[in-house]
């Protein structure tokens, strides 16, 4: 212990302790914020590859434009049977689907009994194909005598409850998990007859404003309560390749729209690439800054001490011996930073799971394996690096080399 | 041990005039039997001359070799053997830690030889008349007690051959005397020489060879 204290006075004690706290203090910044920015890269990355939606992102979805002879009647935004067959005629279609809707009414109520107001309204229910729809077949299912009937609506609904209403009226506000468990009746009329049944929303939809209920469903009840569904309004396409460039000018030719989700999709995926490459590199570049600093803090304590060194190796010390005790306190020093960075990180990716929690973002706890490794590369790069410089500097030093 | 000089003359020698020189772009021996007095003016390489001796310099022509071997050739782990075993040197300036005191700066060497117990280092102290000061930082010490800690952390290793540079340049007749004296009977008891260089005072001691620089 006395020997170690007096080789701590002879090649440390003054040495820039000063700029050696700042040194460490700005590699953590660094190293925290590189961690940081990879691991929120691989999260945010996930979620915008994962498709969570319904419906297939390979379909395309169109619908006519509606226009003032729409509102006026004398033109309209259905589908006839002509215009269906001259879109399945399309060399880029594989294969097309009208939407089905209801030709009967319907009416909607919350059940009394959750924290959420008594809500009642009019509702409607188009459908798709169960293959068209990217749901699990255990949730979404109906066949005659089934007295609950799974829902999908669009996402924004729940934006729309959560953002507008219930903080206008002072509402809880409710997470997509929370109105899953959420189930309301609803009373379905038509031609004099009338039936109730349950409904519950089991899932959200980002790509298609409209409100999901299995076909088998819609297929049956227009039948029981024998009501004519309007003509399909909305057709979905399976395209063989959906960035077929001829698709939007047929589009454009025949005045139908798309969907254009998939397009802004895409350009997010760009632009959060951009932002999170610019993160990344921003704190990679401050990395190597504060490391630059780290080594030269240290540059700068082997040059103060060189009398001492060269002293040393005067009196027989080793080069080794000498490495051996700069580099077990550098190695020490960079083990702390990087096991702050660490910490810092684990910390700020906790923190960022509530917030995309609160966004209804799947995001998992686990830190991801990279982070591990990225700050066990840094460290040992840096470690290696300065006991190369070191070893050299003072091979020279033994040698009487200023 | 034999240290010998074949034609070695430092590049800043070079300039001068050496034409006088026993030791300059000469051959000659130092064997470690015996006791070896340096006589130099200021300026004609005393410093130099234990530097190449102790591995130290490397910027001149000829060659030096210890028992035959070049001492430019010499390994870091040969470096460091002969450093802890075979030489030991008084540098001019003395090279102690300013930041350790006086014990400290003898123990930091004898720590890696354990070659005295501490009350023979402290005996010394004794004789050199510096045991008070074995407790103070080195650094508030003056010259001349400086000169006396350097010698005795000198003496903490075995060796053939121990360099002196100009050891007792600060200090009084009487001091110099006793320090020549220890430093004679540490080089007998273990059968070895000393090479030591003064500007011309012989210090009162006895030497096998007087050499003019």
């Amino acid at each position: 212990m006395k020997n170690n204290n007096m080789f701590y006075r002879i090649l440390f004690k003054e040495g820039g302790i000063a700029q050696f706290i700042f040194a460490v203090l700005g590699s953590i910044v660094g190293m925290a914020l590189l961690l940081t920015s990879v691991q929120f890269f691989i999260d945010i990355k996930k979620i915008l590859n994962e498709n969570d939606d319904l419906i297939k992102p390979d379909y395309l979805i169109i619908n006519k434009k509606i226009s003032g002879l729409n509102t006026m009647k004398l033109s309209s935004s259905t589908f006839t049977e002509k215009e269906l067959q001259e879109l399945k005629n399309q060399k880029f279609v594989k294969s097309i689907s009208p939407f089905i809707s209801n030709g009967f009414e319907v009416k909607a109520y919350s059940n009394p009994g959750f924290n959420v107001p008594a809500i009642y309204t009019d509702m409607f229910f188009e459908s798709l194909p169960d293959d068209y729809l990217d749901i699990p077949k255990d949730v979404w299912h109906w066949q005659p005598g089934d007295t609950l009937v799974p829902i999908a609506v669009p996402r924004d609904y729940l934006s729309l409850y959560n953002f507008g209403y219930a903080l206008s009226k002072g509402m809880p506000q409710i997470s997509g998990n929370m109105i899953s468990m959420l189930k309301f009746t609803l009373t379905l009329n038509g031609n004099g007859k009338s039936t109730v049944t349950t409904g519950q929303i089991v899932g959200f939809t980002d790509r298609i404003n409209t409100i999901l209920a299995p076909y088998s469903f819609l297929e049956y009840t227009n039948k029981e309560l024998n009501t004519v569904p309007p003509a399909a309004s909305r057709v979905l396409i399976e395209a063989k390749d959906p960035s077929d460039k001829s698709i939007p000018g047929f589009l454009e030719k025949n005045n139908f729209e798309t969907n254009k989700e998939k397009l802004k999709n895409s350009k997010l995926n760009i632009l959060l690439n951009i932002m999170m490459s610019i993160l990344s590199g921003l704190s990679f570049t401050i990395i190597v800054l504060s490391f630059m600093i780290f080594t030269l803090a240290f540059q700068l304590l082997i040059t103060k001490k060189s009398d001492s060194i060269r002293t040393l190796l005067y009196l027989g010390y080793g080069v080794n011996d000498i490495i051996k005790y700069y580099s077990g306190v550098f190695i020490i020093i960079n083990l702390i930073i990087a096991i702050i960075s660490l910490i810092v990180a684990v910390i700020l990716k906790s923190q960022f799971n509530v917030i995309m929690n609160e966004f209804n973002f799947p995001v998992g706890n686990e830190i991801r394996g990279i982070i591990y490794l990225i700050a066990f590369v840094v460290t040992l790069v840096i470690v290696v690096l300065n006991i190369i410089f070191l070893k050299t500097k003072i091979s020279g030093m033994e040698l009487g080399k200023k | 041990m034999l240290i010998h000089f074949n034609k070695v003359l430092p590049y800043p020698i070079k300039e001068l005039n050496y034409v006088n020189s026993e030791i300059w772009d000469k051959n000659i021996d130092f064997n470690s039997k015996e006791k070896y007095l340096i006589i130099a003016p200021s300026g004609t390489g005393k410093t130099t001359f234990l530097s190449i001796i102790y591995g130290i310099r490397r910027d001149y022509d000829g060659s030096a070799t210890i028992d035959n071997k070049n001492i430019l050739e010499f390994s870091s782990t040969e470096l460091k053997d002969c450093r802890r075993n075979r030489l030991s040197i008084v540098f001019q300036g003395l090279k102690l830690f300013p930041e350790l005191t006086g014990y400290e700066n003898i123990e930091i060497k004898n720590k890696l030889t354990q070659y005295y117990q501490k009350d023979k280092i402290l005996s010394l102290a004794d004789r050199l008349g510096i045991s008070l000061l074995m407790d103070r930082k080195s650094e508030i010490l003056s010259f001349g007690q400086r000169q006396r800690l350097a010698i005795i952390r000198s003496l903490c290793q075995p060796f053939d051959f121990l360099l002196l540079d100009e050891p007792f340049s600060h200090l009084d007749e009487e001091n110099a005397k006793i320090c020549l004296d220890i430093i004679s009977e540490e080089c007998d008891e273990r059968g070895s020489g000393f090479i030591l260089t003064t500007l011309g005072s012989k210090y009162n001691g006895s030497y096998d060879n007087k050499i003019r620089l």
